[in-house]
């Protein structure tokens, strides 16, 4: 049971408990949960290796299970499950087998090579993994996605959970609200750089108009590098439709009754969105990090059709930087090695965001028994 | 005026069917009577300049109008070059991949439809691919030896493509034909498909630059239009003279100034005051940091110091080229500016050559071609494709009459110029090819690294943080050991 | 702010305590004041479409404006049957009914299997495979599309639409960790309560987890949708024949390497985009409270 306990969020009340107190799970105090969450703490006091932000994603997925893992002799239920489990997951496996693993491994392959995708590759060892330790442009692009992956996925956060909210309120029209909202996520990119041309430009832009009227005079936001990752996470919260729609659906699953519990016990709202709204979003919202994350990481499309890297590499993304050596030097090789560091860096953050997951979501349907 | 106007409409349905108002106005022709029609040419043709909200009303057709195609496909159907390879004896098929836009693609069809006619033998499969996206699709089908039989290719890539072994050598085609007259092509154009010796492909159009300017602007000012007599210091005179009013207003001077970042850009910025970026044709030593290219630049610079250019975040990013806004007195663009600033100027423009400098008289030119690629099957029928594709006839039919211009054959010029479309600068154009054309700019394999690790630096000249003198400094620190590979 | 944002929730506990009249203009105001943010925020996000509205209703010489114009001031409606008939969109546009239909139903089913197991069964593996599962995500394209582009070149799929559609039916890794995170939300109670009476697995996850996912479901498919709508990638890569082209690369001829056809390129986006909105509307039914949920909590 122990196992169990180690998943639970300090945040969720005793309201959101009760849902599973109710139908007979043990009820925990928010106390026993506080000193579960030190003890993690100390548990998980290892170094980050690659290999120890897997084992963590891993723990983090097994750790639900009640029984100890590995042991050779399995109960009869526990194999049934077992053998369901493969069955469900079975079409992803052979998905993965078809058309995942293949490519992937192929591109491990050739980060050792310098194939140019014209003629076979040569085998060059460690060079590409060399040229890129003395590459700037390397650390360049790294610096700018981190710098761009924070920012937007930070704020975009805030800003798509709070427009969810916004639109979660049960007003007439609000799902043609919500389809306007939803709007930049699906609407060409020219026009989006049109718009945002406007609003940012330096003489006459939207946004040095209204600084000019507390006297502050607006930067060139994508002329100057040093504003251009600024604007460009700014255009990017405006695309926060996307995961608007998540947080959206999210919040239909929060049972009524755990505000009704809430008020019954005098929280008011401010208490009830802390406290019931946030811990039983907390999955989704987690999602949203991670996937926003790995996307925002890997992603150029917005920074290719406003800036194409400029100025002066201030937004030259990791993505981008993939796409040119690969499509425009033409060295596949070189790519797929500067890919393969990428997916380690995605892989570490996303091993600590699991890892910090611990502390802070909660899932009421936990498989523990 | 309404005939005038409808005489126009008709032939530029045959030019080149790239313009948004033409399509409109088939839409127009098709579903209303002459007098409808009248009053809406009335409202988007002769005055374009008032907001054509009375078109409104008389505007949408009774009847949805059925697809017609922009061009005759009759129009320039002759005169095809012999074959001296005979036709296959059995049907073949050829795929051809091309990067035009979609309103072009129809006169594709058109002569791909009467070569077929001429070629019952040979079945010829278009494959038509954006822009943006042409190299990593075809990069990707080399890689699993799916190459199309012939395919386009851009001066940027060909050397890489050439080196990669993606095509055939056509010296031994062109021999064998008595109708091929490799001279018809300026020797500028074809630099860009030779490698070791032999030629990997025909090129399609030359585009040498020019001085595209607004009359209007000129006219306003009560200065002379640019002319033979012009130099370099004469341009920068009129560009400052020019460059007036403040805001969304403002009227530059001048619609860009040299980039390091640009693979074209020695020829018509630093060749005229007797300076180089690299040097040509090997690209295997970078001459920027040297005195008389950081004296050009720095020339150049001083309009950018009066705010005579545009900063790059005006306009740039959405529309190219930026010069059809209005707001720009004179530019240097590719002859390949001419169609998108025919269909979005709203102002009277014309050309004229690029002006000399106190060394030379020079501008860049450079183009597309048309390759066999090595994965063909049916290297033959496709060499009788390319054959006609790309002789004089072919050439008139795809580019010339149809107003897109520049074709890469001298012989295929007339029938540009003599289309009513072809602005009166565009023998300029031509004389600018025949005579100040260089064709030395950056297009070796490491061109496109090369462009990008000079292109940031010079982003901070323009941004106002580096001097020119330190940027040609670092440009050269950063590209030295890029072309070291050349020097091998 | 978050007074008006739990609106909704307010109690009649709490509404008690309220003079009756006070609580209806408090919540009258609450609506003012949504409605405003509402509508304030809509212009913001509604501009880019107004500008591709107007752009696709102008002739060539009025697309660009400098400052651009939002609102319409010529209505020419002909761009918009000229656009769609300069190229056969109608071709185009089945081929992404097709792929699109075959994406969305494929990963719903698929996604949905594959995350209940994640989510609710325990087997030894399990943790080293949902690695495997996210590291899919996390090797950017750029460098897998074209290895993957040989395998399916030896599966002699090229130039047909199943590398399109083929993949959807195995599970896509975003949508089967989104499902999964939304599983993991719905208490297992209600599972152990239904194998107490003997429901078998497959039984649990029709009954009980596919119903109260519909918000969740709703989500992939709004995302499968679109995704698929205006994949231009795999699309260019696989297909060479004009006959298997969708729309989303149909759109992009427009865009020359010299010339732009703006008015027309943004007439065919906004008829290729009403489906999307048409989706994103109607999926909106589904975006309501689980109704089962409510009903177990409390007791």
């Amino acid at each position: 049971m122990g196992g169990g306990f180690d998943r639970l969020s300090p945040r969720p009340s005793r309201w959101t408990r009760q849902a599973g107190a109710s139908t007979g799970s043990a009820l925990v105090h928010p106390t026993t949960v506080q000193v579960r969450f030190g003890h993690c703490e100390n548990g998980h006091d290892h170094d980050f290796t690659v290999a120890g932000g897997c084992m963590a994603i891993q723990q983090q997925i097994e750790q639900p299970a009640a029984r100890p893992m590995g042991k050779p002799k399995l109960g009869k239920l526990a194999r049934r499950e077992e053998r369901e489990f493969y069955l469900f997951i079975s079409l992803w496996i052979i998905g993965f087998i078809l058309f995942d693993a293949g490519p992937i491994l192929a591109s491990f392959v050739i980060s050792f090579t310098n194939w140019s995708m014209m003629t076979p590759p040569n085998w060059t060892g460690l060079q590409n993994y060399q040229r890129l330790i003395a590459d700037p442009l390397f650390y360049t692009a790294m610096w700018n996605s981190l710098y761009f992956g924070i920012g937007s996925v930070g704020f975009g956060l805030i800003i798509s959970f709070l427009l969810a909210l916004l639109l979660n309120q049960k007003v007439l029209g609000i799902s043609v609200f919500r389809t306007i909202f939803y709007l930049p996520s699906v609407v060409s990119g020219i026009a989006v750089a049109i718009l945002w041309i406007m609003i940012l430009h330096q003489d006459f832009g939207l946004i040095n108009t209204v600084l000019s009227w507390f006297g502050i005079k607006g930067p060139g936001w994508l002329v100057q590098p040093q504003w251009a990752k600024p604007a460009l996470i700014l255009m990017s919260l405006w695309g926060a439709g996307g995961s608007m729609v998540i947080y959206l659906a999210g919040l239909q699953s929060v049972p009524q009754h755990l505000y009704e519990a809430a008020s019954i016990d005098g929280a008011g709202p401010w208490m009830k969105f802390w406290n019931v709204t946030v811990p039983m979003m907390s999955p989704v919202i987690f999602y949203n990090l991670i996937v926003g994350f790995i996307a925002s990481l890997q992603g150029f499309v917005l920074v290719l059709i406003m800036t194409n890297g400029g100025p002066a590499n201030a937004t030259l993304m990791f993505g981008l930087y993939i796409y040119r050596v690969a499509f425009q030097f033409f060295q596949m090789g070189y790519a797929s090695a500067l890919a393969w560091i990428l997916l380690v860096v995605i892989m570490v953050i996303t091993a600590l965001q699991f890892l910090g997951a611990k502390y802070w979501v909660f899932y009421e349907g936990e498989t523990v028994r | 005026m309404t005939t005038h106007h409808e005489e126009e409409l008709a032939q530029e349905f045959k030019r080149r069917g790239l313009s948004r108002r033409e399509m409109l106005q088939i839409g127009v022709r098709l579903g209303l009577s002459g007098a409808a029609m009248a009053a809406v040419l009335a409202a988007c043709g002769q005055a374009p300049q008032q907001p054509g909200a009375g078109a409104a009303p008389t505007a949408p057709p009774a009847t949805e109008p059925t697809p017609v195609s922009l061009f005759d496909p009759e129009e320039g159907n002759s005169g095809w070059p012999t074959n001296a390879i005979p036709d296959p004896t059995e049907r073949v098929e050829i795929s051809v991949a091309h990067s035009w836009d979609a309103v072009f693609f129809e006169r594709q069809k058109q002569f791909d439809a009467l070569f077929m006619q001429r070629h019952p033998n040979i079945v010829v499969k278009a494959e038509n691919t954006p822009f943006g996206e042409y190299r990593q699709k075809y990069v990707a089908q080399a890689a699993g030896n799916a190459l199309p039989d012939i395919m386009y290719c851009q001066f940027s890539w060909a050397q890489e493509f050439i080196k990669n072994g993606l095509f055939r050598p056509l010296d031994d085609y062109i021999a064998k034909e008595k109708d091929f007259n490799l001279q018809d092509f300026t020797l500028q154009s074809l630099v860009s498909y030779q490698r070791d010796g032999k030629l990997w492909g025909i090129p399609y159009d030359e585009g040498p630059a020019n001085l595209y300017y607004n009359k209007d602007i000129f006219d306003a000012a009560g200065i002379p239009y640019p002319d033979e007599t012009w130099d370099l210091e004469k341009l920068k005179e009129v560009a400052l003279k020019l460059t007036q009013g403040e805001g969304p207003n403002k009227i530059f001077g001048l619609g860009e100034l040299p980039s390091l970042g640009d693979s074209l850009v020695a020829p018509p910025y630093l060749m005229p005051f007797g300076a180089q970026y690299l040097r040509e044709p090997r690209e295997d030593e970078c001459l920027i940091n040297q005195p008389e290219a950081v004296a050009a630049l720095e020339w150049w610079q001083e309009l950018r110091d009066k705010g005579a250019v545009p900063s790059p975040a005006d306009l740039q990013n959405v529309a190219w080229p930026a010069f059809q806004f209005g707001k720009i007195a004179m530019t240097m663009q590719g002859s390949w500016a001419t169609p998108p600033i025919r269909a979005g100027a709203k102002f009277n423009w014309d050309i004229a050559m690029w002006p000399r400098g106190p060394k030379a008289h020079v501008t860049f030119s450079a183009g597309s071609a048309y390759m066999i690629t090595r994965d063909s099957k049916n290297p033959d029928a496709a060499w009788i494709y390319l054959n006609e594709y790309l002789s004089t006839a072919g050439q008139s039919y795809m580019w010339g009459i149809t107003g897109r211009g520049s074709p890469a054959r001298l012989s295929a010029w007339p029938s540009y110029l003599n289309s009513k479309f072809a602005p009166p600068g565009a023998k300029y154009v031509e004389q600018a090819m025949r005579t100040i054309a260089s064709h030395d700019i950056i297009d070796q394999p490491t061109g496109p690294q090369v462009t990008q690790a000079a292109g940031p630096i010079w982003d901070l000249v323009v941004a106002g943080q580096l001097s020119v003198r330190e940027a040609c400094d670092q440009v050269f620190a950063a590209v030295d050991p890029i072309i070291a590979i050349n020097r091998a | 702010m978050s007074a008006n944002l739990q609106q909704s929730t307010i109690t009649t506990a709490q509404a008690q305590r309220r003079p009756f009249l006070g609580m209806r203009h408090q919540r009258l105001a609450q609506r003012v004041m949504v409605y405003a943010l509402l509508l304030a925020l809509s212009v913001l996000f509604i501009l880019p479409f107004m500008w591709m509205v107007s752009t696709s209703l102008k002739n060539s010489e009025d697309v660009f404006t400098y400052p651009p114009s939002f609102f319409p001031t010529t209505f020419l409606w002909q761009n918009y049957p000229r656009g769609w008939t300069i190229l056969p969109f109608n071709t185009f546009l089945v081929n992404s009914l097709i792929v699109t239909f075959a994406n969305v139903i494929g990963n719903l089913i698929s996604c949905s299997l594959v995350a209940f197991g994640f989510a609710r069964l325990r087997a030894r593996g399990r943790g080293i495979l949902f690695l495997a599962l996210l590291a899919t995500l996390m090797i950017p394209r750029e460098v897998t599309i074209v290895p993957r582009f040989l395998l399916f070149s030896q599966m002699g799929l090229v130039n047909t639409l199943w590398p399109l559609i083929l993949p959807a039916w195995f599970g896509y890794a975003f949508f089967i960790f989104l499902l999964r995170q939304f599983f993991m939300t719905i208490p297992t109670e209600l599972d152990d309560a239904a194998r107490i009476d003997g429901a078998s697995s497959l039984r649990i996850f029709f009954e009980i987890i596919l119903p109260l996912s519909k918000p969740a479901l709703a989500t992939v498919a709004i995302f499968a949708f679109i995704g698929n709508w205006s994949n231009l990638l795999d699309p260019l890569i696989y297909i060479r024949s004009q006959e298997l082209y969708t729309l989303a690369l149909g759109l992009n001829l427009f865009r020359g390497q010299n010339f732009t056809q703006f008015n027309l390129l943004m007439a065919v986006s906004i008829i290729t985009l009403i489906p999307v909105l048409t989706v994103f509307f109607l999926s909106q039914r589904l975006f309501v409270q689980g109704v089962t949920l409510t009903g177990m909590g409390g007791r």
